[in-house]
């Protein structure tokens, strides 16, 4: 048994020194975080992409989620680029280590109008002109629940997301249980898109929390919807919808903030690298549009990023050098 | 070297006909079948509110009594009112009940579909050929699979929750069923044909009396998969104790899973219980007799 212990620990030190080794030599390498849903792991190749073939960098792309990338970017200073890091959802300690220039944040808008909201399909809108969350809440009977049909059912995120909060006091701000409607809880991630994906196709009312860009937005044809009180401010959202039901006493309607998207990167990076990436940034129909190609071709992330190089010269042209771009498009054809 | 599969597009032309194929079908029966799932809809939903507005100690008498008419077993009564107590102490009564709801009209359904099947299996080699496969597809495919298409024809909530215990929970009592009938004795049923008994009487006199306890087997392993799959249909917008577990997960409460976890234990262990006790006393009874 001790023997056998010691072989594990052998083969577990050897195979640390030698991943440190392959580390040391690759030194010059960037890391890019790729991001763990549909728009962060499609913008990651498409800066892999371009800073290989545009500069000629040595890119090395590596799985990430929100939480699991910064922690490893603040203890480790790995990986290097951070593409579409969700400000609001990041944590105090990464906006600390941001202000004191542990990390930097080149960008604080990489998609223009992303963020979740409360949204209906667009024939909802078209065909009973709602345009506002107050229009829908004047209509439960567009909306039947489940389970009683005689109340409007507002699809709410699943148990153990943040998100909840925000659904369970906004329904509270706009007294909804008195306007005839109840929450209706999807379970689960799945169960969230298997309702929208549901109703449109059949054509039935459907309103309730999504988030965008995404391929469901994008292929449902989903639509935000403003409240008429607008966003109502920060104070309200940070210290009332954002916090547990009992620790909300007063929330006020207002429509969901619009979501800051930033991209952080560990300090020393190549000078032309933070150019690019300070210029570069995506209009949200843009990345809704490629999503909703790639779920169409079954592409993969890095097929969508070559997809929207191919189609998309007059965007990405703007964010590189001139010699960059010919050596792009070279590799392109 | 790379197993000579079908080029990409050739894959993702089928995979993209099977989708599309299922929505033109989602869109074109989905309130079809609405419809025709909606009388289990409204027992489900009444079922749980029965449940709910009973007052606790009226729910706990009642069921004392049924298990004492069924069992005779005090202990287990004992252990139902001290758990049940318990759960109610801790918060867990109403998910417990929704719970209990949800289990008890899945198995309601998998006795109504799953004993005359099992008893067509047992009568008929080719169907036995044809459903054991089935059987197995149901037990080992990976419920999302068919949960998606199935939340999309009904929507979320307790319809797909109940197709989702069921299809999991069904076979024990469908092979069980199976198994009963086809273990009696041969010359028992030869001799009642002899002497003139028709089928169906067979079927009601000899085989299924014969075969019951093996059949109530098969309702418990039922009852037990059907609480094992609670939490599964939690994921798809079923409140109870398996929304419960799903929160605690979700937000690593321990403490609340534990909880939550315990009440599906103390649930499946007194139905487990009380069918066995039941078993025993009926074969003591039909011994002494």
């Amino acid at each position: 048994m001790k023997r056998f212990i010691m072989i594990i620990g052998f083969v577990l030190m050897s195979a640390i020194a030698s991943a440190g080794l392959f580390t040391a030599t690759k030194a010059d390498d960037i890391k890019i975080a790729e991001l763990n849903w549909q728009s962060g792991s499609m913008i990651a190749n498409i800066d892999a992409y371009i800073l290989e073939h545009g500069y000629g960098h040595n890119i090395e792309i590596v799985p990430g989620g929100i939480d699991a990338t910064i922690q490893s970017m603040m203890a480790t200073g790995s990986p290097n680029i951070f593409g579409e890091a969700w400000t609001s959802l990041l944590g105090d300690s990464a906006h600390e280590y941001i202000a004191n220039g542990s990390l930097i944040q080149v960008r604080s808008e990489v998609i223009t109008g992303a963020g979740e909201g409360w949204f209906v399909p667009r024939y909802m809108v078209e065909e009973y002109g709602l345009n506002t969350i107050e229009d829908v809440l004047a209509r439960p009977d567009l909306f039947p629940h489940p389970e009683d049909p005689s109340k409007g059912g507002i699809v709410i995120c699943p148990e153990g997301w943040s998100c909840k909060k925000h659904n369970e006091n906004l329904f509270r701000a706009y007294d909804m249980e008195a306007k005839g409607w109840r929450l209706i809880d999807p379970g689960s991630n799945t169960g969230l898109n298997a309702h929208w994906e549901g109703q449109v196709i059949k054509h039935k009312g459907a309103f309730g929390y999504y988030w965008t860009p995404t391929v469901l937005v994008g292929r449902l044809d989903l639509v935000a919807l403003p409240s008429t009180e607008g966003y109502a401010g920060d104070d309200n959202w940070a210290n009332c919808i954002s916090k547990a039901v009992d620790e909300c006493v007063n929330p006020q309607a207002s429509s969901w903030p619009i979501s800051k998207t930033g991209t952080i990167v560990t300090p020393g990076l190549n000078q032309e690298v933070v150019n690019y990436l300070t210029i570069r940034g995506f209009d949200g129909s843009v990345i809704t549009s490629m999503l909703v190609w790639s779920d169409d071709n079954q592409a993969t992330a890095e097929e969508a990023a070559v997809e929207f190089l191919r189609q998309h010269p007059e965007i990405w042209t703007a964010w590189v050098t001139p010699e960059a771009a010919t050596r792009i498009t070279a590799s392109l054809n | 070297m790379n197993f000579p599969s079908l080029d990409r597009e050739t894959i993702t032309g089928i995979k993209k006909s099977i989708d599309s194929t299922f929505r033109e079908f989602a869109s074109n029966w989905g309130e079809w079948f609405t419809e025709l799932l909606s009388p289990i809809h409204w027992l489900l939903i009444h079922f749980e509110k029965l449940l709910l507005a009973t007052p606790w100690y009226i729910f706990l008498g009642l069921t004392s009594l049924l298990l004492w008419k069924v069992t005779q077993n005090w202990k287990l009564i004992l252990g139902f009112l001290i758990s049940f107590n318990l759960i109610g102490l801790v918060g867990m009564w109403d998910d417990t009940m929704r719970t209990l709801a949800i289990v008890v009209v899945s198995t309601l359904v998998c006795i109504v579909v799953g004993i005359p099947t099992g008893i067509l299996m047992a009568k008929n080699n080719l169907a036995q050929r044809i459903i054991l496969p089935i059987l197995d597809l149901m037990q080992t495919i990976p419920s999302f699979v068919y949960l998606i298409p199935v939340i999309m024809l009904f929507g979320l909530g307790k319809v797909p929750g109940l197709i989702a215990i069921s299809v999991f929970a069904i076979p024990p009592v469908i092979r069980f069923t199976n198994i009963g009938i086809r273990e009696i004795n041969k010359d028992l049923t030869e001799t009642a044909h002899a002497l003139g008994l028709r089928p169906m009487h067979i079927l009601r006199l000899i085989e299924l009396p014969l075969a019951r306890n093996v059949i109530l087997g098969g309702i418990n392993q039922t009852v037990m998969m059907a609480l094992a799959m609670v939490v599964i249909a939690s994921m798809i917008g079923v409140r109870g104790l398996g929304s419960q577990v799903m929160n605690s997960i979700g937000n690593g409460y321990l403490g609340l899973g534990v909880i939550s976890g315990l009440s599906i234990v103390a649930l499946a262990i007194i139905i487990d219980r009380a069918i066995q006790s039941h078993n025993k006393r009926h074969d003591k009874w039909r011994d002494n007799k």
